[in-house]
């Protein structure tokens, strides 16, 4: 009897697992089609791209579509602004983040709770509205059209700030007077047992700084004049224009600014996505 | 470490920063950024700029189109405009009603390069506010039907002849449409939608009751109610408009893979067809209907902000773009619709071709249509857009719209007069 | 998190490690020692941690929402200065004056606008919800679950204009990819984004696309790894079904990450619709997809009116904070157990 039931229960888990998997996995693919059909796009050649039926593997294949893209904007420059705004602001979100986070979740101060509401209230203000007065913050500031002028204002983050707090509230209390008992101060506390058991957060930080910053489209506009200055997605609009699109340089030119982003993920999905398992928060 | 890496890259970036500030003032050029042909273009015109006034830096602020308007507001706003800025016809009336932009007409009067003589006078009317002039023209924006020939030629239909009038245009697109499969849908369409302003100039309508001072909407008008009935019956009654996704939206992209036999493009989409077209095309005239002609008198031109730190030398480099000799470097790529006399009757611009009528871009400028000259032009038009879209989508019929958008409109032009 | 959320006691009782009921605990206990501290010696101690974050969103966030609530009182073209106006932009927003039996709004976009953006928010549920499945499948050992996760990610990685103007192309009522693909089927697409009835899912379906694998599946995969397998075992000792695991472990377990998604969904909410939007329907049919943000943008920067969208920010901004409000009222305390 009780082999039986244990036969039929494997059974019914392995069914459910067959069918999860395939539903996750139809659904997956799902997902992926848009992105198929814009690497299709990026390789077909200028008018040629709105055949139907459709045609998913062009023939021929039009690889000198990413030439031709690497050719038309000054590629290598755009990204590497990218990755200074990327990485700068990555960078500078951990730390500022961080840090008021554990003021916010783990100190004790009088009109604590009230700040963080302002902190939230930020939040609530559409960007549109605040982005000519920052634009005379920074003229002010001399920074137009720099790298302080692109980066300083990204560096603060109240939405990093609410995210790391959310994390830092659940580590247990124990650990951080067990660091007290052992003289750590505050900064102790938040270098030794906050951070270290933060980790997963602190990537979940990096890659909202990340995607964030790679894929702004309007600040590296409004804040830089010339094109050496401006980043891989503003770069993108070169093909398209005012008027009309080059269908098929566009696609190309999304699949080389994504291209880095995967690849960085790809390689790191340990540290982005896998990272997170290995070193949680224990409730 | 974190900290520390921060505070070097922070080190690294104002090290930079110092190092771009030497030298003289450049003058500081706001474009639109187009086509990397276009750009070539500019590259050929500011290193001619350069020969003849070598004394002038110039600083290029290649400004995508998306973004082009909220970045010069914003440089505006900030109380620190470029030196020179290409307008658009929709935009120039607010900044010149804002005193934003530096009256010319002076510099004009007393230039030896350029006379207003020299260029249509159709785009003096927009340009002129008050009997002032504050820019120079660069170029019209003309757009007129374009012709797939292949699908003409298989349909057995004959391009028509500058003479054709609304009534052939229906025929014609009839003609053209054609459902291979029968399955109700056409794989073919007749036309694009046709751009409706050209439709209620063409039946005498007007939008407002006086373009220069306008105070009351006129959309209830029965031509203006006409015309838009005639536009919404080629998609709904007799179904031979493309149905787009932004309903008014140019379909060049259909038009190029073949699924439109006419549709509406400017002289900007020349060297597109001419690089992308796998078919024979030309340019069609702008259909006659009960009241001419309609076409737009609008375009773009170059103007100086009044709070530009070098005016003189923009109004320099101006001088030597809008001038014969800048004008014909524009014109070697056929990617817009000249303004200066010297070229629209050039041999060289006329027998431009594809398009094999060439000299209908040169004909429209004849019939153009002035918009209305308020500061409150683009939300009166952003306005009447999205009202209208009512009855392209067939949810509503067109006097009540019409009505609707007349007294919307009035409104908004009261208001505005305050 | 409160230890009301725990409600299994049995599961409490088996568990060995620090849960969060002892953590909570702790915490009053520890707060109870810094109590005898002065206000002035916990700023101190604060102070050097606020410092880094306080000094740049003062600046470079608080400054410029300061100077938007000053904006809204105004009239401004951005090309000359602004004209000072007191109430007038929020009396022509929200005014409703009753004229011959008719109630009639003196910006009747206004309210258009702000249905479209609730109506858009009801793809936030169905977006959280779908993410949680979502992670909850692929921390399941399903074949390939490293591959899938980036796969669901990817769409998060594109540019948004680029992605959009795909869908735009995918909508075309006559030559877009999905009614093609219905009319293999036999099935006669509808007009998509032509409509007013079906622009506005259409646009939905295209922001969940791009949302679904994004940050609030990379959240709540991070979530539900942190939550200690004992507790599953411990439950199923005592016969738990897979529902009551679901509904007793994993629901109260999440709540402080879902606390985090909702809020932010709500203030994003709130400001959304306009990526999409302004891509792939330009707001339309006849305003059918114009949410307020993209009001917001069209007055800002078409219409050369920033202090009346200064205006319109902040009565959305009375909106969301409510909402927020709201929210936290109704579960968000539970979720933070520093209240």
């Amino acid at each position: 009897m009780p082999t039986n039931y244990i036969k039929s229960h494997k059974i019914l888990v392995v069914g459910q697992n067959v069918i999860t998997s395939g539903t996750v996995w139809c659904l997956g693919l799902f997902m992926l089609l848009p992105l198929v059909w814009m690497i299709s796009t990026a390789l077909k050649a200028s008018g040629r791209e709105f055949e139907l039926p459709p045609v998913w593997i062009p023939r021929p294949a039009h690889f000198e579509n990413f030439k031709q893209v690497w050719l038309s904007i000054p590629f290598g420059r755009l990204l590497l602004n990218s990755c200074v705004f990327a990485i700068a602001v990555t960078i500078g979100q951990l730390f500022t983040c961080s840090t008021g986070a554990f003021a916010f979740a783990r100190l004790k101060f009088p009109g604590r709770d009230k700040l963080f509401l302002i902190y939230l209230a930020t939040l609530m203000i559409p960007g549109i509205v605040t982005l000519i007065p920052l634009f005379i913050i920074l003229q002010y500031l001399g920074w137009i059209d720099t790298y302080p002028g692109l980066i300083v204002p990204w560096l603060f983050s109240a939405y990093g700030t609410f995210l790391l707090r959310q994390f830092f509230i659940g580590i247990p209390s124990a650990l951080e007077d067990a660091a007290k008992i052992d003289g750590c101060g505050a900064w102790g506390i938040f270098f030794n047992v906050v951070l270290p058991l933060s980790k997963p957060a602190l990537s979940a930080l990096s890659i909202i700084a990340i995607l964030g910053t790679w894929r702004e489209f309007l600040w590296p506009l409004i804040i830089t004049d010339s094109m050496e200055m401006r980043t891989l997605t503003v770069g993108l609009s070169v093909f398209r224009g005012a008027f009309a699109s080059d269908w098929n340089m566009l696609m190309a030119a999304s699949c080389l600014v994504m291209l880095p982003l995967v690849i960085v993920f790809a390689f790191n999905q340990r540290f982005f996505i896998e990272g997170i398992q290995l070193s949680g928060i224990k409730g | 470490m974190s900290k520390t890496l921060f505070t070097a890259l922070l080190l690294l970036t104002c090290l930079l920063n110092g190092c771009r500030k030497s030298g003289t003032e450049p003058v500081v050029v706001y474009l639109r950024m187009g086509s990397p042909v276009e750009q070539g273009i500019w590259r050929e015109v500011f290193s001619a700029v350069k020969t003849r006034h070598p004394d002038i830096a110039i600083k290029v602020l290649n400004v995508p189109y998306e973004g082009y308007w909220s970045k010069l507001f914003t440089m505006c706003a900030a109380g620190n405009p470029p030196d020179m800025v290409m307008m658009e016809s929709g935009f120039y009336q607010s900044f010149v009603k804002k005193n934003t932009l530096l009256d010319l007409t002076e510099r004009i009067q007393q230039s030896r390069h350029v006379h207003v003589a020299d260029y249509h006078p159709s785009t003096m009317e927009w340009l002129t506010v008050d009997g002032r002039l504050y820019g120079l023209p660069s170029d019209t924006a003309v757009i007129l039907p374009i012709f797939n020939l292949d699908l003409f030629a298989t349909a057995g239909v004959t391009p028509p002849g500058p003479d054709w009038s609304w009534e052939d245009y229906l025929k014609i697109a009839q003609k053209l449409t054609r459902d291979e499969n029968g399955d109700g849908k056409p794989e073919i369409y007749g036309t694009g939608m046709p751009p409706w302003e050209c439709a209620v100039w063409a039946w005498g309508g007007k939008w407002v009751d006086d373009l220069e001072s306008p105070t009351r909407c006129t959309f209830d008008d029965p031509q203006v109610m006409a015309a838009i009935q005639w536009v919404a019956d080629l998609r709904l009654k007799h179904k031979v408009a493309f149905r787009s996704e932004q309903v008014q939206a140019a379909q060049p992209d259909f038009f190029l893979n073949g699924n439109i036999a006419i549709a509406w493009n400017g002289h900007w989409a020349i060297p597109d067809y001419i690089a992308k077209a796998d078919f024979k095309w030309d340019v069609g005239m702008l259909p006659l209907g009960p009241g001419g002609r309609g076409g737009w008198n609008r375009g773009s031109c170059f103007s100086i902000p009044a709070k530009a730190k070098q005016p003189d030398k923009a109004w320099r480099i101006i001088e030597f773009i809008c001038s014969e000799e800048g004008a014909k470097l524009f014109a070697g790529k056929n990617i817009m619709t000249p303004v200066h006399q010297a070229v629209i009757n050039s041999r060289e611009f006329l027998n431009m071709h594809p398009p094999e009528h060439q000299q209908y871009f040169v004909a429209a400028l004849e019939h153009g249509n002035l918009l209305p000259k308020t500061t409150a032009f683009r939300e009166l038009n952003g306005m009447i857009v999205m009202e209208l879209e009512h009855v392209w989508i067939g949810e509503e019929d067109v006097p009540s719209v019409c009505r609707r958008i007349a007294a919307k409109g009035t409104e908004l032009l009261s208001r505005e007069k305050q | 998190m409160s230890d009301v959320l725990i409600s299994p006691k049995t599961v409490s009782e088996t568990l060995h490690k620090p849960s969060q009921k002892s953590a909570a605990s702790a915490t009053s206990q520890s707060s109870a020692i810094r109590h005898t501290k002065s206000a002035i010696d916990e700023w101190k101690t604060a102070l050097p941690f606020l410092l880094p974050s306080l000094t740049g969103i003062c600046l470079f966030t608080m400054l410029p929402l300061m100077a938007s609530a000053l904006l809204s009182l105004t009239q401004w073209d951005l090309l000359t200065s602004p004209r000072f106006v007191g109430l007038e932009n929020y009396k022509n927003l929200l005014g409703i004056s009753h004229v011959s039996g008719h109630w009639k709004a003196s910006d009747p976009d206004f309210w258009k606008y702000l249905w479209n953006t609730i109506y858009l928010m009801a793809a936030l549920p169905i977006g959280i919800a779908a993410s949680l499945i979502l992670a909850m499948l692929l921390n399941r050992r399903v074949y390939g679950h490293k591959l899938l996760r980036s796969i669901y990610f990817l769409p998060s990685m594109c540019v948004p204009v680029a992605v959009f103007l795909l869908w735009r192309w995918l909508y075309n009522a006559d030559h877009g990819l999905i009614n093609w693909a219905l009319g293999q089927l036999g099935i006669q697409g509808p007009e998509w984004v032509n409509r007013s009835a079906w622009a506005k899912p259409a646009i939905m379906l295209a922001g969940l696309w791009a949302g679904l694998g994004g940050y609030n599946m990379v959240f709540y995969l991070a979530a539900l790894q942190n939550i200690p397998a004992e507790l599953y075992e411990a439950a199923m000792l005592d016969g738990a079904s897979p529902r009551q695991k679901f509904i007793h472990i994993t629901i109260p377990l999440l709540a402080p990450t879902t606390y985090f998604i909702t809020a932010t969904s709500i203030i994003a909410g709130f400001q959304g619709g306009f990526d999409a939007a302004f891509v792939i329907t330009a707001g339309g049919p006849a305003g059918a997809t114009t949410t307020l943000m993209y009001y917001i943008y069209n007055n800002a920067f078409e219409w050369s009116k920033m202090g009346y969208a200064a205006c319109i920010s902040w009565v959305l901004f009375t909106l969301v904070f409510v909402a927020t409000w709201a929210h936290w009222k109704l579960g968000g305390r539970h979720a933070d157990q520093l209240h």
